[in-house]
């Protein structure tokens, strides 16, 4: 049962200075007073540890992977797009 | 992505064949991004995901060259909205006709076991991403979508909320539970293998 428990459960008031300290866009005081927060804060400052390691996870795993369409997809859209303008 | 190429391309009198050619240059351009939110949309499944991709290329191609969009800059908020506008209406259809109850149980239904581990043998399988998939599967479509387009695509604001057709408030409020629900579910995680 203590496994359902949240872990991450920062003060409500909190959540949206978080994730702008989290994204780069919280400066001057109130950049201060979130980071000085979460110092103290037993819950804010595992919830922000949390939000960082999530962000740089999300670039890590998802952002850098290389996809795209094959050679044969991009002929068929070629196709359609030709054929489109045909019409 | 360097988009601010060629801002109002009708009034500058573009030829057809040079919307064309700029059309295609910007779809090469946003390929991966169409390719990574199509695939997260598609619950990993490649094929499906491709086909969406494909469908969308072809139908903002139409509007395109009709003149209908000309705001260059903004091209991937717009076409990333016709590839979502796309699914959610192919998902809906396929809903009527396999009465699913919920949206999630559908894309459930769409995964391709195969294809997951296609992908992520060019990603390379780690821990990190078991964690960061397990986070992506506690969310709504609609949150996942939102951290897609703004934490992996680094899309702004603004331009989610033209993809997602909702206010940048509501945008801004999707991303903060949804960035909570999975960094709760990575450190469950964490815990539950390193008691």
């Amino acid at each position: 049962m203590k496994e359902n428990k949240p872990v991450i459960n920062p003060c409500f008031w909190m959540v949206g200075l978080l994730n702008r300290l989290v994204e780069g866009k919280l400066g001057g005081v109130l950049a201060w007073y979130t980071k000085k927060h979460t110092d103290q804060c037993e819950k804010c400052g595992p919830a922000l540890k949390a939000l960082l390691a999530l962000r740089d996870g999300l670039k890590k795993a998802c952002g850098e992977e290389a996809v795209g369409l094959s050679d044969d997809r991009w002929a068929r859209i070629q196709a359609a797009c030709d054929h489109a303008e045909g019409a | 992505m360097g988009q601010t190429i060629m801002p109002g391309a009708k009034e500058s009198g573009a030829t057809s064949s040079g919307r064309k050619e700029l059309f295609m240059r910007l779809a090469r351009e946003n390929e991966q991004v169409l390719v990574r939110v199509a695939r997260r949309l598609c619950c990993g499944n490649g094929d499906l995901a491709d086909d969406c991709v494909q469908e969308a290329i072809i139908s903002a191609y139409q509007s395109f060259v009709d003149g209908k969009f000309d705001d260059v800059p903004n091209f991937r908020p717009w076409i990333l909205r016709i590839l979502t506008n796309r699914f959610y209406r192919e998902a809906s259809k396929a809903r009527r006709h396999a009465g699913a109850d919920d949206f999630e149980e559908l894309a459930d239904r769409h995964v391709d076991p195969s294809s997951v581990k296609n992908l992520d043998s060019i990603v390379e399988q780690t821990a990190l991403r078991e964690e960061i998939d397990h986070a992506f599967e506690q969310l709504s479509p609609e949150q996942a979508l939102c951290v897609t387009l703004v934490d992996v695509e680094g899309l702004e604001y603004g331009e989610a909320a033209r993809v997602l057709d909702v206010p940048i408030g509501t945008v801004r409020s999707r991303l903060n539970r949804a960035r909570l629900k999975m960094a709760e579910a990575i450190t469950q995680m964490r815990l539950r293998s390193n008691p």
